[in-house]
């Protein structure tokens, strides 16, 4: 019987102490996987596409800048005098499907591209990596002389990627994107026109606003020129609302696929490294923003 | 006599068990929808958000109440700025939950209909940061559909809880922020076999 009174304390002390926390348990908790959100800051790492797509109804008019190389010593102002310009718009159609317009000063190349998220990372118990697949169209402008005997065909190019991505922490995000490049016409002989490349690309976030990114593009071997190198990129990435800021340093002066793949010539080793950056501003059109911007009246 | 004596004993220990299983009846009501809405105003912008996947839970006994709010189920219409909401500001993955635990300052009849002004004072948990606050609001109580409805509106002052906007961003982001909360609550009864059987 004592022992049966003891159980009976014992039992009572334990309902008491239920019943302070008990309401908030009585609410279930139906934590189903959810997407994972901003793996990467913005819909490019440095040179090359992330797999963030543009938010629907979303426009982004982006600016990228790469300097000349560090290497060209004081008369050239360290590379500050040269320049190199991207300029672009991008558009969310949905949250998963964006395309892209853009212009290069660089073989004043026209570009346009398509990115759709084919799949979303999700927490705990989901889709372990996003997968966003790219494509990519490149038209040559430049004016050649008669010599180079070109066809306007031979002026385009096309890009494909599959850009796999997986945010491992809330800090630290990883990329894996395995590229196809075709391009009409290759800039010497013995290239190939068909090029197959991998990319790796990288993200730190040492704050809530600042995280560092790197990106490297790897060609397989035997497919282009030997004086061409491999793109390689480290930078920051600095976010204020709707602006992401990101500045670098990179050997390639090309901002699209076409260029930074196969037409890289500075390297890292002997001091070739361009400072650039790059500027995004995303601005939502539509009914559902209408509220939110004030127009002085 | 022994064998009478036994079964008094298991009897006895039967009902001690279902004494001590939190056994809820009527008095305990919890929400079947929810409608949480906060709006920022600046000059230059306007933002709203509203989260409809919060849960509230009310003792009608001893008039507590608990709500928890998932973050991250806040919807913007601007993608964008729900992003920031949670990297930047909310740091959701950290704080996934804003939780208020309190208790209506005002004795209620719950066999009459209500349609009257309440405040609730208890302890707001929002962003890691914990602070005692009062909320205003009303209360409606219908005894036929026991249905009872809740309703506040209350100002969050970000700094309060540790909440930074950077100087920049003081033009579009309000440092305080007017949060209007309704919950429509019903009895938990079909619950309580749930928790008899262990369910729950």
């Amino acid at each position: 019987m004592k022992k049966i009174l003891l159980f009976s304390i014992l039992l009572l002390g334990t309902s008491k102490l239920k019943a302070q926390d008990d309401l908030l348990n009585l609410i279930k908790d139906d934590k189903k996987p959810e997407p994972v959100t901003a793996t990467f800051k913005a819909t490019r790492i440095i040179s090359g596409q992330s797999v963030e797509t543009e938010p629907a109804h979303n426009l982004a008019y982006r600016v990228s800048h790469r300097f000349g190389a560090i290497n060209s010593g004081s008369y050239q102002a360290f590379g500050l005098d040269q320049g190199y310009i991207y300029m672009g718009f991008d558009y969310g159609i949905t949250d998963r499907l964006m395309v892209g317009i853009g212009r290069s000063s660089e073989q004043k190349m026209l570009n346009l591209f398509t990115k759709y998220k084919l799949l979303r990372q999700e927490t705990e118990g989901g889709m372990p990596v996003s997968v966003t697949v790219f494509g990519g169209a490149y038209a040559d402008m430049f004016k050649y002389s008669v010599e180079e005997n070109r066809t306007s065909l031979s002026k385009y190019s096309y890009a494909t990627q599959a850009l796999i991505a997986r945010k491992f922490s809330n800090d630290f995000s990883l990329q894996l994107m395995p590229t196809y490049l075709h391009r009409n016409r290759n800039n010497v002989n013995g290239e190939k026109n068909d090029v197959f490349a991998m990319g790796f690309a990288g993200r730190y976030k040492f704050s809530k606003r600042i995280a560092l990114v790197g990106e490297y593009y790897y060609v397989l071997p035997n497919q282009i020129n030997l004086k061409y190198t491999n793109a390689l990129s480290f930078g920051f990435d600095i976010e204020t609302g709707g602006h992401v800021f990101s500045l670098h340093f990179t050997n390639s002066t090309g901002m699209v696929e076409k260029q930074f793949l196969t037409e890289t010539i500075d390297t890292w080793a002997d001091g070739g490294i361009h400072f650039g950056f790059n500027l995004g501003r995303s601005f939502g059109l539509g009914k559902k923003f209408r509220n939110q911007y004030k127009v002085a009246k | 006599m022994k064998a009478i004596h036994s079964i008094y004993k298991k009897i006895f220990i039967i009902l001690l068990i279902i004494s001590s299983l939190p056994v809820f009846s009527q008095h305990i009501y919890i929400s079947k929808e929810s409608h949480i809405r906060f709006f920022s105003e600046t000059p230059l912008e306007n933002i709203i958000a509203v989260n409809k996947a919060s849960n509230a839970v009310m003792n009608a006994q001893n008039n507590e109440i608990a709500i928890k709010i998932d973050i991250k189920r806040f919807e913007f219409p601007n993608k964008l700025m729900q992003e920031h909401f949670n990297e930047n500001y909310m740091e959701s993955d950290k704080y996934p939950y804003a939780i208020f635990k309190g208790k209506i300052n005002k004795v209620i009849d719950w066999t009459m209909p209500q349609n009257t002004p309440v405040s609730v004072s208890g302890q707001m948990t929002l962003h890691g940061v914990q602070k005692m606050v009062i909320l205003d609001g009303r209360l409606f109580f219908d005894p036929q559909s026991k249905s009872v409805i809740l309703d506040a509106n209350f100002n969050i002052n970000l700094a309060d809880y540790h909440i930074n906007i950077p100087t920049i961003l003081l033009t579009k982001i309000a440092e305080k922020i007017e949060v209007n909360a309704q919950f429509k609550l019903s009895p938990m009864i079909n619950k309580v076999t749930e928790i008899a059987t262990g369910k729950l």
